[in-house]
């Protein structure tokens, strides 16, 4: 090997096109406060995360071990029309964007509205199956090779067996891609869905209750699952889910592995779904789909309260809290 | 202090001068990543991440002609910390290093997957090194700013990282030839 070929073999490593979400996403980070909201980071899968990770992102933010792309999400249906979502104002405009909410006491700077784009309304495809969560009462689709693992009861803050032995989460997978071990765990690709009323009861000892809704999501997140090692995770709010802003966070694990996230509540309950990523779905296309398809149905679940070890971390007066800008949707 | 951070930014807000600066270096600095992590995906990562911690750090760059080095220095410092992560990796795709190029013939794709399996044989710092001075053409002072290190140290690396290049390639060759 001489220097000429090393010189062409790193010229090859190099590419051609500048991802046209990167562009977006750097240039959105001025509107983010000084100090980002560390995020979810990397993930690692301890008792500790467990049991908070089960509190806040009752999906599975347990399962995977181990980033959110911009731009238009998938179209379920060709014919579809594009209909005025539920909330204020919807724009066209793909540009997710983050921005600080202030708290009392804390400043936080200028930052331009989100926007959130309209989107068709859910629809399945028609190669895709339809599947009606028997506890969770919402209707999704699936691609029709793939298999679904139902929840036989709701999550429940304190969830005792969670990961792969857990029974409070759908699991949409593709079979081929089982795991091969005792529990026969979803693999690569697997989306899983849980929802939960962890949110939506008085938290801490605080005055002020704040309850759940796109907006304060992100606050709680941060709250109770404080970023390990503050890798920051990419956030953004361009998706809707049956109407309802989501959050679609992306966050890369250990080893290089990523997981995306969607976060959004309906009706006092917090929902959320996740999804394995590999370098072959790098915009998440697949959970973009399944989050299409998805229509929320009837759910009551009975309510809890964040109480005992978590009250003290969620004091809405507790200085070292109020100190962190942290990220909301401002309609 | 108002002053002298309007003349930083050229009369421009902050935020402003910031997108200005990360637009006109996004492109390179993208190119730099995929080539040290040799990830498009992890480049795109490492980029936003880095951007990210430039904008924290906005404050401490006093010359805005200053931004290439001290970008390139907090970028180069985020593809090292993902670096390290990510050797711990054991499989590696490399179906890209291997296909062949129209026109290419088959001792090319051999030669590229050597190359390739060598560089993974460098430690981060090795690579690093070896990108910024043989891709990015930069003088052995200017990688000493972009790696925090003494110029001592960089050639250093760089004899150290073209020797074991050598011999890995070396090995390799001697490898297929039994």
């Amino acid at each position: 090997m001489n220097e000429t070929e090393l010189r062409r073999w790193l010229g090859e490593r190099a590419p051609e096109q500048l991802p046209i979400d990167l562009r977006a996403g750097v240039l959105a980070i001025p509107g983010r406060a000084p100090r980002v909201w560390p995020t979810l980071g990397s993930w690692r899968i301890t008792t500790a995360t467990i049991a908070i990770g089960l509190a806040v992102v009752v999906a599975g933010t347990l399962l995977l071990r181990g980033s959110a792309q911009i731009g238009p999400g998938p179209s379920p249906s060709a014919s579809a029309s594009v209909n005025p979502t539920k909330t204020s104002t919807p724009s066209l405009s793909p540009t997710p964007l983050i921005v600080a909410i202030s708290s009392p006491g804390v400043t936080a700077e200028a930052t331009p509205p989100v926007t959130f784009p309209a989107l068709p309304p859910p629809a399945i495809p028609i190669d895709w199956t339809a599947f009606v969560s028997p506890i969770y009462g919402y209707t999704a689709g699936h691609p029709s090779g793939w298999s679904v693992r139902s929840a036989t009861h709701a999550a429940f803050l304190g969830e005792p067996s969670l990961g792969p032995t857990s029974t409070a989460f759908d699991y949409f997978y593709d079979p081929a891609k089982l795991v091969p071990d005792q529990y026969h765990f979803p693999g690569p690709g697997a989306i899983i869905v849980g929802a939960g009323q962890l949110l939506s009861g008085p938290i801490g000892n605080g005055p002020a209750t704040v309850p759940p809704s796109a907006q304060t999501l992100p606050y709680w997140w941060h709250i109770l699952e404080p970023c390990p090692n503050d890798v920051p995770s990419t956030t953004e709010y361009d998706v809707m889910v049956d109407g309802e802003p989501a959050w679609l966070i992306r966050c890369t694990l250990e080893f290089g592995s990523k997981l995306a996230y969607a976060g959004f509540v309906h009706d006092g309950k917090f929902w959320g779904a996740v999804a394995s990523v590999d370098a072959h779905d790098p915009s998440y296309a697949r959970l973009r789909e399944f989050l299409a398809t998805f229509t929320f149905g009837d759910y009551r679940a009975s309510s809890h309260s964040l109480t005992g070890p978590f009250a003290g971390s969620c004091d809405m007066r507790d200085q070292s809290v109020r100190a962190k800008p942290r990220l909301a949707y401002r309609p | 202090l108002i002053e002298r951070k309007l003349a930083v930014t050229g009369g421009m807000s902050r935020e402003a001068a910031f997108a200005s600066l990360a637009d006109k270096h996004l492109a390179s600095s993208y190119r730099l990543a995929a080539v040290i992590l040799g990830d498009p995906v992890d480049a795109q990562d490492a980029v936003h991440d880095a951007f990210v911690a430039a904008w924290r750090a906005w404050h401490s760059l006093r010359d805005p002609d200053r931004f290439e080095a001290w970008f390139g220095k907090i970028l180069v410092n985020t593809c090292r910390n993902r670096l390290k992560r990510v050797r711990r990796r054991n499989v590696v795709d490399i179906s890209h290093e291997i296909s062949r190029s129209p026109g290419d013939d088959l001792a090319g794709a051999v030669d590229r997957r050597a190359i390739s399996d060598a560089f993974a044989v460098l430690t981060p710092d090795q690579q690093i090194v070896v990108v910024l001075r043989f891709y990015a053409d930069l003088t052995i002072d200017e990688i000493a700013v972009r790696v925090g290190a003494p110029a001592g140290t960089v050639k250093s690396r760089l004899h150290a990282a073209t020797g074991r290049l050598r011999l890995e390639l070396t090995t390799d060759a001697e490898g297929i030839t039994q």
